[in-house]
């Protein structure tokens, strides 16, 4: 073990400081360095010359590279091609729906309180029938407010009691009647030897019926019964071309 | 190194380097400048530079910046001095106050290696790679950078 003198006192406690001198050696240094109050003083002095951790503040967030997200080429046109047949397969299946549209017979409606089966047995006896059967003048008012054509015209004739003789069905008209022709129902209901006419016409909704089936929007019209064609082009980066075209209308897009 | 790796020794390093650079100009403008040159300069040579080196990368050409920007402009300011104010004032400046003033009066070298040492943890050689020394002299300079400030450390408790 070197011996501590006052000539290389600043040697060994630097060599002290650094880690240089371990184990035992370093504990006899220590011991001698506590024995002597100026040699401690040193030590102390040494020992403070260490720099101590420091904050200054500084912020880092400038010098942060931010995520860049490269898109190949190819990618941008595969998008666009998805987008526009995405947007074609859309509108032909609008068109589609268009034209299968077929024009349907209007709904007949009927009451809520069915008319009663009547037998002829139970005509006069049965009160109850009579109380369930819908009134004549509500049934009347029921139709003319509605504006409904009903396919069935009844006429009843005022009696004490309904029979099956005063419900008279008129007609069953064909749904190509119905397109062709206005029909006007009417019902003649004679009432307190009152004769009411109740007239429903069909003319507003039959036509409109008929211009639905002309009606195409204007997109149905360009793409409605579309061919897709790809043909080659050497003018183009993919050497092909895609062609959209209906009898009206041709859009060629080149990628 | 990736650009997240690049990122991570922004976190780690960023801070350390801005403060060795700053405690050694004192002029923050050109600390952040010097700084930021030297994570461009990292950023431009990421395929070069291994993510476990770039700490010793960053601090070698932080430091070169330094010495460069140091001999062009001269820009070194003298910290307050501590202890010329001492005799004026009844507060007693804390010791840290006291250690970097004495930081101050060192020589640029001396100043540069001790806190290379205490600051960041380096030994000898990795100090003696980034300021371009051996590690005898790395080693001389911090045994004087310590012995100035232990002298001026008694002095002060003498006068005390």
């Amino acid at each position: 073990m070197k011996h501590i003198n006052d000539d290389n006192i600043d040697e060994l406690m630097f060599q002290l400081l650094e880690g240089e001198i371990t184990g035992i050696e370093r504990e006899n240094l220590l011991q001698a360095i506590q024995s002597d109050s100026k040699y401690l003083v040193l030590w102390n002095a040494w020992q403070n010359t260490v720099l101590q951790n420091e904050e200054i503040p500084f912020n880092v967030s400038n010098l942060k590279r931010k995520k860049t997200i490269i898109i190949p080429l190819y990618v941008k046109y595969a998008a666009a091609a998805i987008l526009i047949f995405s947007v074609i397969i859309l509108l032909n299946r609008d068109n589609l729906k268009q034209e299968d549209m077929v024009l349907l017979p209007p709904k007949i409606k009927t009451f809520t309180n069915p008319l009663p089966q009547i037998k002829k047995d139970s005509v006069y006896n049965s009160h109850l029938i009579r109380d369930t059967f819908v009134p004549l003048k509500e049934k009347v008012k029921y139709m003319a407010e509605e504006k409904s054509p009903t396919l069935e015209s009844i006429i009843i004739e005022k009696n004490e009691t309904p029979s099956e003789f005063n419900i008279v069905q008129l007609n069953k008209i064909d749904s190509t009647m119905l397109v062709n022709k206005t029909i006007e129902v009417k019902s003649l209901i004679k009432e307190n030897e009152e004769e009411i006419f109740v007239s429903v016409s069909t003319e507003d909704k039959l036509n409109n019926a008929k211009d639905v089936k002309n009606k195409t929007n204007f997109l149905a019209r360009l793409l409605g019964k579309s061919s897709i064609k790809i043909e080659p082009d050497y003018n183009t980066r993919t050497k092909r071309k895609i062609i959209f075209e209906n009898k009206k209308y041709q859009i060629i897009a080149g990628f | 190194m990736t650009e997240k790796e690049y990122n991570t020794s922004v976190d780690l390093h960023a801070k350390a380097l801005f403060r060795f650079i700053f405690k050694n100009l004192n002029v923050r403008e050109d600390a952040e400048n010097i700084v930021q040159d030297s994570f461009e300069s990292l950023w431009l040579n990421k395929d070069k530079v291994e993510f476990s080196k770039s700490k010793s990368w960053l601090f070698t050409t932080g430091y070169r910046k330094m010495i460069d920007g140091i001999r062009k402009n001269k820009k070194i300011v003298e910290m307050p001095d501590v202890i010329k104010d001492k005799g004026n004032s009844t507060a007693q400046p804390d010791l840290k106050s006291i250690v970097n003033s004495a930081l101050e009066k060192l020589p640029e070298i001396q100043k540069t290696v001790i806190m290379l040492r205490d600051y960041e943890g380096y030994d000898y050689a990795e100090i003696g790679k980034i300021t371009n020394l051996n590690e005898s002299q790395v080693k001389v300079y911090i045994f004087r950078a310590r012995q100035t400030l232990k002298n001026y450390l008694v002095n002060l408790e003498n006068i005390i």
